[in-house]
């Protein structure tokens, strides 16, 4: 639809008379052009040229996915942080585009796409599980992990100082323990409570009984086999389950030690890693 | 009879006289060491007859004492008149009182001497809460605002102000500050604040910016000399909320960082109040510079900034003035690449004309990155309106011209503030101006002469309000 407010033609022509000398653009000398695929992740544990392995859980999970997919010489960068990132949440893909010298960057959902068609093999109807109800079962684990595992995850961490409370920026991308748990716990006020209801009736104890047996039944399902449900191959929910593992490991006690109980799962934790270790490079 | 009165303190002038007590009466919520401090160097002075201290009422404080002191040896009834007048103007300096009246009367001191006085001040303080609602508009942003102060806080000057609001561009921001006097002449002040702002960059940089910090300054006004303000600053720099289509750079710019830094800057305006809105006389001169993140400083920001201005107003037929003003700028960062934050901008209405704001120098697609080194200068000439000399509506002519670089660090200084000279940007318009005293609006028609491809053009008409013009 055209403007209802238009320049005349006669300003028009007088305006594209200017500018009447034209400089060459001003270059940007700090800019890095995207030299392969970069996947921008929160920073690793140390800053060791050989540790590519974000100490968050979410970007993890895909380091471990496009890892377990076979994709090799991907590059990771740590410096960006998550408000750089679309949607405010790290991990994203910044891919090379032809003729493009930005490239194309790409939010956490788009991976699997893109990794689709770097691959030219999409992921079969049954997503890499031997059967239907494994492919059910696996949605009961990826709930798992995300829920009871992910919260057991989330309250071990240490409290944030007052002061760093005060003077950090709300990043906004945590999720409520409310939003994690299924089913949601009860708020600390009842519903007779004059008082708006506001925070968790949740006790640590209640937390750390589940996760117990969450770990446990994750150690008992996982048995002697290569894979997770008895897979081929690595599916979503090794690559899901070995982000949780690691960072469980890497935890404080109250979490580390229900993981390092189980030597399956340390095992299999290890080996993992030296795969998904080897498929990233630095920039 | 004022007249005979005037005859008699003027044929008297040399008579000897002492001040024996200064009394300051009325003075109930103010802290008498403090009162005494503010006196005591003028009774000093008086009573050793030396030279007067330095006051903005006391016309020897900038002479060469020696030859003009009016009471070398003794004092009299003209340092007793001087001492009486340099200590009022230093009780009204305070903003403490809302009326000071002098008297001299003979000394109610048993131990004083025959023809020793009194100097007694009759004064009113003024209300010691102040609270102010506000709607203002300038540099191109409105806000509304609130204000809450506390003058004589503490009963020794001090004053506590506390300051919200929230606007368009300046979305929210708070500043609480404590200012004590640091010298009884009142020109030196010492300042502790703490402040914070939220700022919508989204405009020119597809990113808005949070700032928390803390500021300890001193600052002297030196009279002639100019303004001094020593600075320290630790501020938390946050760059966030981006739009879905920012910069691959402005991206890698977000986040927080930390500033910590000493500063130092130096400001001689000249000018009267007229000419800071339209070209009459005088001139303004600023200088200021910046060193962060090194040392003891500490920080993510690791830099030496330093900028200038000045801007020179003259009268050239009655009727018309010109005005001429340049301003440049450079930063040097230590360690890996300067910070958004740090890095200046160049453009708009404020600044170099028929360009949009912000929009010289550096460019990642629809992001102004900033640069490390600009320089900008204009030409305007202002005119009153034919018959109309007394209407606050101007005619102007401008001519401007400024670049915005990025320190390229592979070639040297000399080089990089050659490439920035060589090639600037220009424009060139015409329009009219309108006092709003304090704000200078302007409306003017111009197009841009030359330009870098990179630049943000803006032909035509362009709207600037602010106070602060190149």
């Amino acid at each position: 639809m055209d403007s209802i407010l238009t320049v005349p033609g006669p300003i028009q022509k007088f305006f594209s008379l200017f500018p009447l000398q034209s400089h060459s653009p001003i270059t940007v000398p700090f800019k890095r052009p995207v030299q392969k695929p970069t996947l921008w992740i929160a920073p690793p544990r140390t800053f060791e040229t050989s540790d590519f392995l974000s100490t968050d859980v979410e970007c993890l999970k895909w380091q471990a996915y496009i890892a377990l997919r076979g994709l090799t010489n991907v590059a990771v960068r740590s410096d960006v942080s998550p408000e750089g990132a679309l949607g405010e949440r790290l991990p994203n893909l910044h891919v090379p585009a032809f003729g493009d010298v930005d490239g194309n960057l790409l939010a956490a959902h788009m991976i699997p796409g893109w990794v689709d068609e770097q691959l030219g093999v999409p992921v079969d109807d049954l997503e890499g599980y031997k059967d239907g109800p494994c492919k059910d079962e696996s949605r009961a684990w990826v709930s798992l992990l995300e829920g009871v595992v992910h919260t057991a995850l989330i309250t071990s961490l240490p409290l944030p100082s007052l002061f760093s409370s005060l003077m950090e920026a709300d990043s906004g991308a945590i999720r409520p323990v409310q939003a994690l748990m299924n089913p949601p716990p009860a708020p600390l006020t009842g519903i007779s409570s004059f008082i708006p209801p506001y925070g968790v009736r949740m006790t640590f104890a209640s937390i750390q009984g589940r996760y117990t047996e969450a770990i446990g039944a994750l150690s008992e399902r996982l048995g002697t086999d290569k894979w997770f449900l008895g897979s081929d191959n690595a599916t979503a929910l090794d690559a899901l389950a070995f982000a949780y593992l690691h960072v469980l490991m890497h935890g404080s006690d109250d979490v580390r030690i229900e993981v390092t109980k189980r030597v399956n799962l340390v095992t299999w934790e290890r080996r993992v890693r030296s795969q998904v270790q080897g498929a990233f490079c630095s920039v | 009879m004022v007249f005979h009165l005037a005859q008699l303190v003027n044929d008297n002038l040399e008579a000897p006289l002492r001040v024996a007590n200064v009394r300051i009466e009325g003075a109930h919520n103010t802290r008498k060491p403090f009162l005494g401090w503010l006196v005591r160097p003028w009774l000093s002075a008086h009573s050793s007859s030396l030279p007067l201290p330095s006051s903005s009422e006391n016309p020897f404080a900038k002479s060469n004492t020696s030859s003009l002191d009016p009471f070398p040896h003794h004092p009299t009834l003209k340092s007793v008149l001087h001492t009486a007048r340099g200590i009022g103007s230093v009780l009204q300096d305070t903003d403490i009182f809302k009326s000071v009246d002098a008297r001299i009367e003979a000394s109610r001191d048993p131990q004083a001497a025959p023809g020793d006085v009194d100097i007694v001040f009759k004064t009113r303080e003024k209300g010691k809460f102040y609270l102010k609602t506000a709607t203002e508009f300038g540099h191109n942003d409105g806000n509304a605002s609130a204000t809450g102060r506390i003058r004589n806080a503490l009963g020794g000057g001090e004053t506590v102000e506390a300051n919200v609001s929230f606007g368009t561009k300046t979305r929210r921001a708070y500043h609480a500050l404590f200012a004590v006097p640091l010298s009884p002449d009142l020109r030196t002040r010492g300042e502790l604040s703490l402040y914070g702002l939220e700022r919508d960059l989204s405009s020119y940089a597809s990113a808005s910016e949070g700032l928390r910090g803390i500021r300890a300054a001193i600052r002297s006004d030196q009279g002639a000399l100019g303004v001094h303000e020593v600075a320290y600053d630790a501020v938390l720099r946050h760059i966030g909320s981006l739009t879905s289509s920012a910069s691959i750079s402005m991206r890698e710019s977000a986040g927080q960082t930390f500033k910590s830094a000493l500063s130092h800057s130096w400001t001689l305006d000249t000018r009267d109040a007229g000419a800071r809105i339209a070209a009459a006389r005088g001139m303004l001169a600023k200088f200021s510079h910046e060193l962060a993140g090194v040392g003891p400083l500490g920080g993510d920001a690791s830099f030496y900034k330093a900028e200038g201005e000045t801007q020179a107003s003259r009268v050239l037929f009655p009727g018309l003035s010109a005005s001429v003003s340049a301003r440049a700028g450079i930063l040097h960062h230590f360690t890996g690449k300067s910070h958004f934050s740090d890095r200046f901008q160049l453009g708009g209405p404020l600044s170099v004309r028929s360009f949009r704001a912000n929009s010289l120098g550096p460019r990642d697609g629809p992001d102004s990155l900033g640069g490390d080194l600009y320089w900008a200068t204009g030409l305007s000439l202002i005119s009153d309106l034919p018959y109309k000399p007394h209407w606050p509506l101007k005619l102007h002519a401008f001519v401007n011209a400024g670049r915005l670089d990025a320190m390229d660090r592979t070639k040297s200084l000399a080089d990089n503030v050659s490439a920035c000279v060589r090639a600037p940007s220009v424009s060139a318009g015409v329009g009219l101006l309108y006092r709003f005293d304090p704000v200078r609006v302007e409306v003017n028609f111009g197009v841009p002469l030359v330009a870098s491809k990179s630049d943000g053009l803006r032909k035509g008409v362009q709207v600037g309000i602010g106070i602060d013009f190149l």
